[in-house]
Protein backbone atom coordinates (compact mmCIF):
# COMPACT_ATOMS: atom_id res chain seq x y z
CA UNK A 1 0.00 0.00 0.00
CA UNK A 2 2.67 2.47 1.17
CA UNK A 3 4.00 1.69 -2.39
CA UNK A 4 1.01 2.70 -4.72
CA UNK A 5 0.35 5.62 -2.03
CA UNK A 6 3.65 6.65 -3.09
CA UNK A 7 3.23 6.80 -6.66
CA UNK A 8 0.24 8.77 -6.21
CA UNK A 9 1.92 11.40 -4.28
CA UNK A 10 4.69 11.40 -7.17
CA UNK A 11 1.84 11.75 -9.52
CA UNK A 12 0.37 14.82 -7.49
CA UNK A 13 3.74 16.56 -7.52
CA UNK A 14 4.28 15.83 -11.22
CA UNK A 15 0.90 16.68 -12.69
CA UNK A 16 1.08 19.99 -11.06
CA UNK A 17 -2.02 19.31 -8.98
CA UNK A 18 -0.25 19.79 -5.50
CA UNK A 19 1.48 23.05 -7.02
CA UNK A 20 -1.90 24.41 -8.06
CA UNK A 21 -3.78 23.57 -4.72
CA UNK A 22 -0.87 24.96 -2.59
CA UNK A 23 -0.73 27.98 -4.44
CA UNK A 24 -4.61 28.60 -4.03
CA UNK A 25 -4.87 27.33 -0.24
CA UNK A 26 -1.86 29.96 0.15
CA UNK A 27 -3.62 32.61 -1.03
CA UNK A 28 -6.74 32.14 0.17
CA UNK A 29 -4.87 31.75 3.80
CA UNK A 30 -3.45 35.27 3.47
CA UNK A 31 -6.23 36.90 1.73
CA UNK A 32 -8.29 35.98 4.98
CA UNK A 33 -6.75 37.99 7.51
CA UNK A 34 -5.94 40.66 4.27
CA UNK A 35 -9.30 41.09 3.82
CA UNK A 36 -10.17 41.98 7.83
CA UNK A 37 -7.38 44.47 7.32
CA UNK A 38 -8.23 45.91 4.54
CA UNK A 39 -12.05 46.48 6.00
CA UNK A 40 -11.41 49.43 7.36
CA UNK A 41 -9.49 51.50 4.29
CA UNK A 42 -12.28 49.71 1.84
CA UNK A 43 -15.15 51.40 3.95
CA UNK A 44 -13.30 54.73 4.07
CA UNK A 45 -12.60 54.61 0.57
CA UNK A 46 -16.32 53.75 0.40
CA UNK A 47 -17.53 55.93 2.71
CA UNK A 48 -18.42 59.32 0.00
CA UNK A 49 -20.21 57.22 -2.09
CA UNK A 50 -22.31 55.74 0.76
CA UNK A 51 -22.56 59.32 2.27
CA UNK A 52 -24.16 60.74 -1.30
CA UNK A 53 -26.85 57.96 -0.90
CA UNK A 54 -27.37 59.20 2.73
CA UNK A 55 -25.61 56.29 4.41
CA UNK A 56 -23.50 57.28 6.96
CA UNK A 57 -20.44 55.09 7.97
CA UNK A 58 -19.07 54.79 11.51
CA UNK A 59 -15.50 53.62 13.13
CA UNK A 60 -15.19 50.08 11.56
CA UNK A 61 -13.44 47.89 14.12
CA UNK A 62 -11.64 45.05 13.15
CA UNK A 63 -10.72 42.00 15.39
CA UNK A 64 -9.01 38.42 15.27
CA UNK A 65 -12.56 37.31 14.65
CA UNK A 66 -12.82 39.43 11.63
CA UNK A 67 -10.28 37.12 9.89
CA UNK A 68 -11.35 33.71 11.20
CA UNK A 69 -15.27 34.93 9.86
CA UNK A 70 -13.39 34.99 6.15
CA UNK A 71 -11.92 31.74 6.96
CA UNK A 72 -15.15 30.07 7.31
CA UNK A 73 -16.37 32.15 4.53
CA UNK A 74 -13.84 31.08 2.44
CA UNK A 75 -13.34 27.99 3.17
CA UNK A 76 -15.82 25.88 0.70
CA UNK A 77 -13.92 27.84 -1.84
CA UNK A 78 -10.90 25.69 -1.29
CA UNK A 79 -13.00 22.88 -1.19
CA UNK A 80 -14.49 22.89 -4.18
CA UNK A 81 -10.86 23.20 -5.98
CA UNK A 82 -9.62 20.16 -4.22
CA UNK A 83 -12.76 18.33 -5.30
CA UNK A 84 -12.27 19.65 -9.04
CA UNK A 85 -8.45 18.65 -9.31
CA UNK A 86 -9.06 15.15 -7.38
CA UNK A 87 -12.13 14.22 -9.75
CA UNK A 88 -9.87 12.23 -11.67
CA UNK A 89 -9.02 10.04 -9.41
CA UNK A 90 -10.32 6.99 -10.40
CA UNK A 91 -12.04 7.67 -13.45
CA UNK A 92 -8.53 9.02 -15.44
CA UNK A 93 -7.34 5.41 -14.84
CA UNK A 94 -10.18 3.74 -16.18
CA UNK A 95 -10.08 5.84 -19.12
CA UNK A 96 -6.15 5.10 -19.59
CA UNK A 97 -6.06 1.08 -18.65
CA UNK A 98 -3.26 1.80 -15.98
CA UNK A 99 -5.09 0.41 -13.35
CA UNK A 100 -5.12 -2.99 -14.90
CA UNK A 101 -1.23 -3.51 -15.10
CA UNK A 102 -1.41 -3.07 -11.42
CA UNK A 103 -4.30 -4.89 -10.36
CA UNK A 104 -2.28 -8.05 -12.11
CA UNK A 105 0.60 -7.24 -10.19
CA UNK A 106 -0.61 -8.32 -6.90
CA UNK A 107 -1.82 -5.48 -5.44
CA UNK A 108 -5.50 -5.78 -3.93
CA UNK A 109 -8.28 -3.71 -4.77
CA UNK A 110 -8.80 -2.62 -1.36
CA UNK A 111 -5.48 -1.65 -1.22
CA UNK A 112 -5.55 0.60 -4.62
CA UNK A 113 -8.68 2.12 -3.12
CA UNK A 114 -7.65 2.79 0.22
CA UNK A 115 -3.79 4.31 -0.74
CA UNK A 116 -6.28 6.66 -3.04
CA UNK A 117 -8.59 7.56 -0.32
CA UNK A 118 -5.73 8.02 1.94
CA UNK A 119 -4.15 10.03 -0.27
CA UNK A 120 -6.93 12.81 -0.73
CA UNK A 121 -7.32 12.58 2.82
CA UNK A 122 -3.44 13.27 3.17
CA UNK A 123 -3.83 15.94 0.86
CA UNK A 124 -6.89 17.72 2.19
CA UNK A 125 -5.35 17.48 5.64
CA UNK A 126 -1.70 19.24 4.47
CA UNK A 127 -3.45 22.16 2.60
CA UNK A 128 -6.46 22.80 5.24
CA UNK A 129 -3.33 22.87 8.03
CA UNK A 130 -1.51 25.29 5.60
CA UNK A 131 -4.40 27.59 4.68
CA UNK A 132 -5.27 27.38 8.65
CA UNK A 133 -1.84 27.69 9.67
CA UNK A 134 -1.67 31.24 7.21
CA UNK A 135 -4.65 32.29 8.80
CA UNK A 136 -3.56 31.88 12.61
CA UNK A 137 -0.30 33.20 11.72
CA UNK A 138 -1.50 36.42 10.48
CA UNK A 139 -4.57 36.89 12.54
CA UNK A 140 -2.17 36.41 16.12
CA UNK A 141 -0.08 38.73 14.34
CA UNK A 142 -2.17 41.45 14.03
CA UNK A 143 -4.86 40.98 16.88
CA UNK A 144 -3.76 38.91 19.03
CA UNK A 145 -6.72 35.50 19.31
CA UNK A 146 -8.75 37.05 21.74
CA UNK A 147 -12.38 36.24 21.71
CA UNK A 148 -12.33 33.73 19.23
CA UNK A 149 -13.67 30.72 21.27
CA UNK A 150 -13.21 27.26 20.71
CA UNK A 151 -11.38 27.87 17.20
CA UNK A 152 -9.75 24.94 17.08
CA UNK A 153 -13.31 22.83 17.38
CA UNK A 154 -14.45 24.51 14.54
CA UNK A 155 -11.50 23.98 12.83
CA UNK A 156 -11.84 20.72 13.31
CA UNK A 157 -15.17 20.55 12.28
CA UNK A 158 -14.78 21.65 9.02
CA UNK A 159 -11.68 19.53 8.50
CA UNK A 160 -13.82 16.63 9.14
CA UNK A 161 -16.67 18.15 6.91
CA UNK A 162 -13.59 18.08 4.07
CA UNK A 163 -12.94 14.84 4.91
CA UNK A 164 -16.66 13.60 4.72
CA UNK A 165 -16.55 15.20 1.05
CA UNK A 166 -13.12 13.98 0.09
CA UNK A 167 -15.38 9.94 0.43
CA UNK A 168 -17.85 11.19 -1.64
CA UNK A 169 -15.88 12.43 -3.69
CA UNK A 170 -14.11 8.67 -3.55
CA UNK A 171 -17.45 6.92 -3.69
CA UNK A 172 -18.30 8.82 -6.86
CA UNK A 173 -14.70 8.57 -8.60
CA UNK A 174 -14.80 4.68 -7.99
CA UNK A 175 -18.19 4.48 -9.10
CA UNK A 176 -18.53 6.66 -12.63
CA UNK A 177 -16.73 6.92 -15.85
CA UNK A 178 -15.34 10.24 -16.28
CA UNK A 179 -14.90 13.11 -14.18
CA UNK A 180 -18.04 15.37 -15.33
CA UNK A 181 -20.32 12.39 -13.55
CA UNK A 182 -17.98 12.55 -10.32
CA UNK A 183 -18.52 16.53 -10.03
CA UNK A 184 -22.09 16.24 -10.81
CA UNK A 185 -22.55 13.61 -7.95
CA UNK A 186 -20.16 14.72 -5.41
CA UNK A 187 -21.61 18.74 -6.41
CA UNK A 188 -24.87 16.92 -5.43
CA UNK A 189 -24.79 15.71 -2.83
CA UNK A 190 -22.54 18.82 -1.39
CA UNK A 191 -25.86 21.15 -2.12
CA UNK A 192 -28.27 18.78 -1.07
CA UNK A 193 -26.75 19.38 2.05
CA UNK A 194 -26.32 22.54 2.37
CA UNK A 195 -29.75 23.09 0.99
CA UNK A 196 -31.11 20.31 3.42
CA UNK A 197 -29.23 23.11 5.87
CA UNK A 198 -32.50 25.61 6.17
CA UNK A 199 -34.87 22.07 7.32
CA UNK A 200 -35.05 23.73 10.86
CA UNK A 201 -36.01 19.31 12.03
CA UNK A 202 -32.99 18.18 10.47
CA UNK A 203 -30.21 21.43 10.24
CA UNK A 204 -28.47 19.96 13.86
CA UNK A 205 -27.70 16.68 12.49
CA UNK A 206 -26.29 16.78 9.10
CA UNK A 207 -22.72 17.32 7.73
CA UNK A 208 -23.16 20.82 6.86
CA UNK A 209 -23.80 21.77 10.13
CA UNK A 210 -20.25 21.35 10.93
CA UNK A 211 -19.25 24.37 8.45
CA UNK A 212 -20.65 26.46 11.28
CA UNK A 213 -17.69 26.15 13.47
CA UNK A 214 -18.18 30.17 13.68
CA UNK A 215 -21.34 29.95 15.61
CA UNK A 216 -18.97 28.41 18.61
CA UNK A 217 -17.37 32.58 18.67
CA UNK A 218 -20.07 34.28 17.16
CA UNK A 219 -23.51 32.68 18.97
CA UNK A 220 -22.46 31.35 22.09
CA UNK A 221 -22.69 27.70 20.40
CA UNK A 222 -21.06 25.30 22.00
CA UNK A 223 -19.09 21.76 21.09
CA UNK A 224 -21.85 19.58 22.75
CA UNK A 225 -23.92 21.58 20.16
CA UNK A 226 -22.52 19.57 17.06
CA UNK A 227 -22.93 16.12 18.72
CA UNK A 228 -25.18 14.45 16.32
CA UNK A 229 -23.72 16.04 13.40
CA UNK A 230 -20.22 14.55 13.93
CA UNK A 231 -21.82 11.06 15.03
CA UNK A 232 -23.52 11.22 11.37
CA UNK A 233 -20.84 12.40 9.62
CA UNK A 234 -18.64 9.61 11.02
CA UNK A 235 -20.82 7.34 9.94
CA UNK A 236 -21.46 8.80 6.55
CA UNK A 237 -17.89 8.58 6.50
CA UNK A 238 -17.99 5.14 6.58
CA UNK A 239 -20.78 4.56 4.76
CA UNK A 240 -19.28 6.09 1.88
CA UNK A 241 -15.66 4.36 2.09
CA UNK A 242 -17.20 0.87 2.65
CA UNK A 243 -20.08 1.45 -0.37
CA UNK A 244 -16.66 2.63 -2.10
CA UNK A 245 -14.57 -0.22 -1.75
CA UNK A 246 -17.58 -2.40 -2.46
CA UNK A 247 -18.20 -0.86 -6.08
CA UNK A 248 -14.43 -0.31 -6.97
CA UNK A 249 -14.28 -4.20 -6.31
CA UNK A 250 -16.56 -5.34 -8.63
CA UNK A 251 -16.06 -2.85 -11.55
CA UNK A 252 -14.33 -4.28 -14.51
CA UNK A 253 -11.45 -2.33 -15.41
CA UNK B 1 14.45 -29.95 -15.80
CA UNK B 2 10.99 -31.50 -14.20
CA UNK B 3 7.65 -30.83 -16.41
CA UNK B 4 4.37 -29.44 -13.91
CA UNK B 5 1.53 -27.70 -14.80
CA UNK B 6 2.05 -23.96 -14.17
CA UNK B 7 -1.53 -22.84 -15.40
CA UNK B 8 -4.73 -25.13 -15.64
CA UNK B 9 -7.61 -24.07 -16.93
CA UNK B 10 -10.37 -26.33 -16.32
CA UNK B 11 -13.56 -26.06 -18.35
CA UNK B 12 -13.74 -21.78 -17.92
CA UNK B 13 -16.70 -20.23 -19.55
CA UNK B 14 -17.53 -16.91 -19.67
CA UNK B 15 -21.20 -15.44 -20.67
CA UNK B 16 -21.48 -12.01 -20.98
CA UNK B 17 -25.24 -9.66 -20.29
CA UNK B 18 -26.66 -10.74 -23.46
CA UNK B 19 -26.13 -14.26 -23.28
CA UNK B 20 -22.81 -14.28 -25.67
CA UNK B 21 -21.05 -17.18 -24.60
CA UNK B 22 -17.39 -15.60 -24.87
CA UNK B 23 -15.56 -18.70 -23.85
CA UNK B 24 -16.97 -22.32 -24.10
CA UNK B 25 -15.63 -24.59 -21.42
CA UNK B 26 -11.97 -23.65 -22.65
CA UNK B 27 -9.54 -26.35 -21.00
CA UNK B 28 -5.65 -25.84 -21.52
CA UNK B 29 -2.78 -27.20 -19.05
CA UNK B 30 0.67 -25.06 -19.68
CA UNK B 31 3.60 -26.82 -18.07
CA UNK B 32 7.35 -25.28 -17.04
CA UNK B 33 9.45 -24.52 -20.03
CA UNK B 34 6.34 -24.16 -22.24
CA UNK B 35 6.19 -21.52 -24.85
CA UNK B 36 2.47 -21.84 -25.45
CA UNK B 37 0.60 -20.01 -28.24
CA UNK B 38 -2.54 -19.06 -28.37
CA UNK B 39 -3.94 -18.89 -31.88
CA UNK B 40 -7.36 -17.68 -32.79
CA UNK B 41 -9.30 -14.34 -35.05
CA UNK B 42 -10.12 -11.41 -33.50
CA UNK B 43 -12.98 -11.58 -31.02
CA UNK B 44 -12.38 -15.65 -30.57
CA UNK B 45 -12.23 -15.36 -27.17
CA UNK B 46 -8.22 -15.11 -26.51
CA UNK B 47 -7.98 -11.66 -24.67
CA UNK B 48 -11.11 -12.88 -22.53
CA UNK B 49 -9.11 -16.36 -21.89
CA UNK B 50 -6.09 -14.17 -20.66
CA UNK B 51 -7.57 -11.42 -18.74
CA UNK B 52 -9.63 -14.25 -16.45
CA UNK B 53 -6.40 -15.56 -16.14
CA UNK B 54 -4.32 -12.31 -15.02
CA UNK B 55 -7.41 -12.03 -12.75
CA UNK B 56 -8.84 -8.66 -14.45
CA UNK B 57 -12.47 -10.35 -15.85
CA UNK B 58 -14.24 -12.16 -13.25
CA UNK B 59 -15.80 -15.86 -14.72
CA UNK B 60 -18.69 -17.93 -13.07
CA UNK B 61 -18.01 -21.12 -14.78
CA UNK B 62 -14.86 -23.47 -14.17
CA UNK B 63 -11.66 -23.00 -12.54
CA UNK B 64 -8.55 -21.65 -13.41
CA UNK B 65 -5.06 -22.51 -11.20
CA UNK B 66 -1.76 -20.86 -11.55
CA UNK B 67 0.79 -23.76 -9.97
CA UNK B 68 -1.91 -25.21 -7.72
CA UNK B 69 -3.29 -21.61 -6.64
CA UNK B 70 -6.82 -21.38 -7.03
CA UNK B 71 -7.21 -17.33 -9.33
CA UNK B 72 -10.61 -16.80 -7.65
CA UNK B 73 -9.95 -17.93 -3.80
CA UNK B 74 -6.23 -16.88 -3.77
CA UNK B 75 -5.64 -14.33 -6.61
CA UNK B 76 -3.06 -12.63 -4.52
CA UNK B 77 -1.19 -15.68 -4.35
CA UNK B 78 -1.52 -16.04 -7.80
CA UNK B 79 -0.38 -12.58 -9.34
CA UNK B 80 2.64 -12.47 -7.07
CA UNK B 81 3.89 -15.56 -9.95
CA UNK B 82 2.29 -14.18 -12.72
CA UNK B 83 3.73 -11.35 -15.36
CA UNK B 84 1.47 -9.85 -17.66
CA UNK B 85 2.40 -7.82 -20.65
CA UNK B 86 -0.89 -6.15 -22.61
CA UNK B 87 -1.28 -5.69 -26.15
CA UNK B 88 -1.50 -1.89 -25.21
CA UNK B 89 0.76 -0.63 -22.60
CA UNK B 90 -1.06 1.87 -20.33
CA UNK B 91 1.43 2.81 -17.67
CA UNK B 92 1.63 6.09 -15.96
CA UNK B 93 2.99 8.41 -18.09
CA UNK B 94 3.49 11.20 -15.26
CA UNK B 95 6.34 9.05 -14.16
CA UNK B 96 9.64 8.33 -15.58
CA UNK B 97 11.06 5.17 -16.98
CA UNK B 98 12.77 4.00 -13.52
CA UNK B 99 9.90 5.54 -11.05
CA UNK B 100 7.68 3.22 -12.86
CA UNK B 101 10.09 -0.02 -12.51
CA UNK B 102 10.51 0.86 -8.40
CA UNK B 103 7.05 1.43 -7.34
CA UNK B 104 6.84 -1.93 -9.40
CA UNK B 105 9.95 -2.92 -7.29
CA UNK B 106 8.17 -1.84 -4.32
CA UNK B 107 5.16 -3.86 -5.26
CA UNK B 108 6.95 -7.01 -5.19
CA UNK B 109 9.14 -6.14 -2.57
CA UNK B 110 11.54 -6.62 -4.41
CA UNK B 111 15.45 -5.58 -2.77
CA UNK B 112 16.96 -2.60 -3.66
CA UNK B 113 19.95 -5.02 -5.02
CA UNK B 114 17.97 -7.52 -6.93
CA UNK B 115 16.09 -4.78 -8.66
CA UNK B 116 18.98 -3.01 -9.49
CA UNK B 117 20.16 -6.03 -10.80
CA UNK B 118 17.34 -7.18 -13.27
CA UNK B 119 16.64 -3.61 -14.40
CA UNK B 120 19.69 -2.72 -15.29
CA UNK B 121 20.00 -6.44 -17.25
CA UNK B 122 17.06 -6.36 -19.15
CA UNK B 123 16.85 -2.21 -19.62
CA UNK B 124 20.41 -3.19 -21.34
CA UNK B 125 19.20 -5.87 -23.48
CA UNK B 126 16.24 -4.29 -24.59
CA UNK B 127 18.47 -1.23 -25.12
CA UNK B 128 16.27 1.33 -22.81
CA UNK B 129 19.11 2.21 -20.39
CA UNK B 130 19.15 5.94 -21.30
CA UNK B 131 15.75 6.97 -21.95
CA UNK B 132 14.27 4.91 -18.18
CA UNK B 133 15.29 8.85 -16.64
CA UNK B 134 12.71 10.15 -19.13
CA UNK B 135 9.25 10.45 -18.64
CA UNK B 136 7.02 7.75 -19.96
CA UNK B 137 5.00 9.99 -21.47
CA UNK B 138 8.03 10.84 -24.38
CA UNK B 139 8.60 7.28 -24.79
CA UNK B 140 6.93 5.62 -28.36
CA UNK B 141 4.86 2.97 -28.02
CA UNK B 142 7.61 0.36 -28.37
CA UNK B 143 9.37 1.72 -25.78
CA UNK B 144 6.87 1.63 -23.47
CA UNK B 145 5.97 -2.08 -24.68
CA UNK B 146 9.95 -2.45 -23.39
CA UNK B 147 9.28 -1.22 -20.09
CA UNK B 148 5.98 -3.00 -19.73
CA UNK B 149 8.06 -6.20 -20.68
CA UNK B 150 10.86 -5.21 -17.58
CA UNK B 151 8.32 -4.72 -15.24
CA UNK B 152 6.43 -7.90 -16.06
CA UNK B 153 9.74 -9.65 -15.56
CA UNK B 154 11.09 -7.84 -12.57
CA UNK B 155 9.17 -10.54 -10.19
CA UNK B 156 10.40 -13.65 -12.02
CA UNK B 157 7.80 -15.26 -12.45
CA UNK B 158 6.92 -18.48 -12.77
CA UNK B 159 4.44 -17.77 -15.49
CA UNK B 160 4.23 -15.02 -18.35
CA UNK B 161 0.80 -14.25 -20.15
CA UNK B 162 0.83 -12.09 -23.00
CA UNK B 163 -1.74 -10.42 -25.28
CA UNK B 164 0.08 -9.98 -28.45
CA UNK B 165 3.61 -9.19 -27.21
CA UNK B 166 5.15 -8.17 -30.40
CA UNK B 167 2.66 -5.42 -31.67
CA UNK B 168 4.97 -1.80 -31.61
CA UNK B 169 8.15 -3.75 -30.97
CA UNK B 170 10.75 -2.97 -33.76
CA UNK B 171 12.39 -6.40 -34.78
CA UNK B 172 15.60 -5.97 -33.04
CA UNK B 173 13.66 -5.85 -29.38
CA UNK B 174 11.08 -8.68 -31.19
CA UNK B 175 14.22 -10.87 -31.83
CA UNK B 176 15.87 -10.19 -28.21
CA UNK B 177 12.17 -10.63 -26.42
CA UNK B 178 11.76 -14.04 -28.00
CA UNK B 179 15.38 -14.90 -26.70
CA UNK B 180 14.56 -13.99 -23.56
CA UNK B 181 11.72 -15.72 -23.47
CA UNK B 182 13.78 -19.31 -24.80
CA UNK B 183 16.18 -18.59 -22.08
CA UNK B 184 13.16 -18.09 -19.14
CA UNK B 185 11.97 -21.21 -20.55
CA UNK B 186 14.98 -23.17 -20.13
CA UNK B 187 14.72 -22.01 -16.33
CA UNK B 188 11.24 -23.66 -16.15
CA UNK B 189 9.13 -20.33 -16.48
CA UNK B 190 5.78 -20.79 -18.18
CA UNK B 191 4.88 -18.45 -21.52
CA UNK B 192 0.94 -18.31 -23.18
CA UNK B 193 0.65 -16.16 -25.45
CA UNK B 194 -1.93 -14.76 -27.58
CA UNK B 195 -1.19 -13.84 -31.49
CA UNK B 196 -1.76 -13.61 -34.83
CA UNK B 197 1.02 -13.99 -36.22
CA UNK B 198 1.44 -17.50 -37.26
CA UNK B 199 4.74 -17.61 -38.29
CA UNK B 200 5.83 -16.09 -34.66
CA UNK B 201 3.75 -19.08 -32.70
CA UNK B 202 5.36 -21.45 -35.18
CA UNK B 203 8.88 -20.88 -34.87
CA UNK B 204 8.74 -20.09 -31.32
CA UNK B 205 6.15 -22.32 -29.78
CA UNK B 206 6.14 -25.86 -28.29
CA UNK B 207 2.60 -26.08 -28.07
CA UNK B 208 -0.14 -24.37 -29.72
CA UNK B 209 -3.92 -23.78 -28.95
CA UNK B 210 -6.60 -22.39 -31.52
CA UNK B 211 -9.53 -20.65 -30.41
CA UNK B 212 -12.74 -20.18 -32.42
CA UNK B 213 -15.79 -18.42 -31.36
CA UNK B 214 -15.05 -19.21 -27.57
CA UNK B 215 -14.34 -22.61 -28.18
CA UNK B 216 -10.57 -24.37 -28.21
CA UNK B 217 -10.82 -26.18 -31.65
CA UNK B 218 -7.71 -27.96 -31.62
CA UNK B 219 -4.75 -27.96 -28.68
CA UNK B 220 -1.15 -29.84 -28.17
CA UNK B 221 2.39 -30.05 -29.64
CA UNK B 222 3.01 -28.23 -32.57
CA UNK B 223 3.44 -31.61 -34.13
CA UNK B 224 0.22 -32.64 -33.51
CA UNK B 225 -1.24 -29.90 -34.70
CA UNK B 226 0.43 -29.73 -38.30
CA UNK B 227 1.47 -33.09 -39.29
CA UNK B 228 4.03 -31.91 -41.10
CA UNK B 229 2.50 -28.93 -42.48
CA UNK B 230 2.81 -25.34 -41.79
CA UNK B 231 0.70 -23.72 -38.92
CA UNK B 232 -1.19 -21.46 -41.30
CA UNK B 233 -2.40 -24.26 -43.15
CA UNK B 234 -3.33 -26.65 -40.03
CA UNK B 235 -5.12 -23.05 -38.70
CA UNK B 236 -7.27 -22.66 -42.11
CA UNK B 237 -8.75 -26.25 -41.78
CA UNK B 238 -10.23 -25.55 -38.44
Amino acid sequence: MTAFIKKECMELTRTGKLLILGIIFIFFGILNPAMAKLTPWLYEMLSDQFADQGLVIGEVTVTALTSWTQFFKNAPMVLIVTILLFSGLFTNEYQKGTLVQIVTKGLSRNKIFFSKLLTVYGAWTLLYLVYTGITLGYTVYFWGNDGVTNLAFGIFMYWLFGIFTMSTLVLFSALCDNSGQVLLGTGVIFFAFILLGYIPSIKNIIPSRLMDGLTLSTEGAVPSDFTEALLCTFILIAFCDIIGVLVFTRRKL
Amino acid sequence: MEKKPILEIKGYSKTYGEGKKAADNVTLTIESGDIYGFIGHNGAGKSTTIRAVVGVLDFTEGEILIDGHSVKKDPIECKKITAYIPDNPDLYENLTGMQYLDFISDVFEISKEDRKERIDHYAERLEITDALGDLISSYSHGMKQKLAIISALIHEPKLIVMDEPFVGLDPKASFILKQIMHELCEKGTAIFFSTHVLDVAEKLCNKVAIIKHGKIITSGTMDELTHGASLEEAFLET
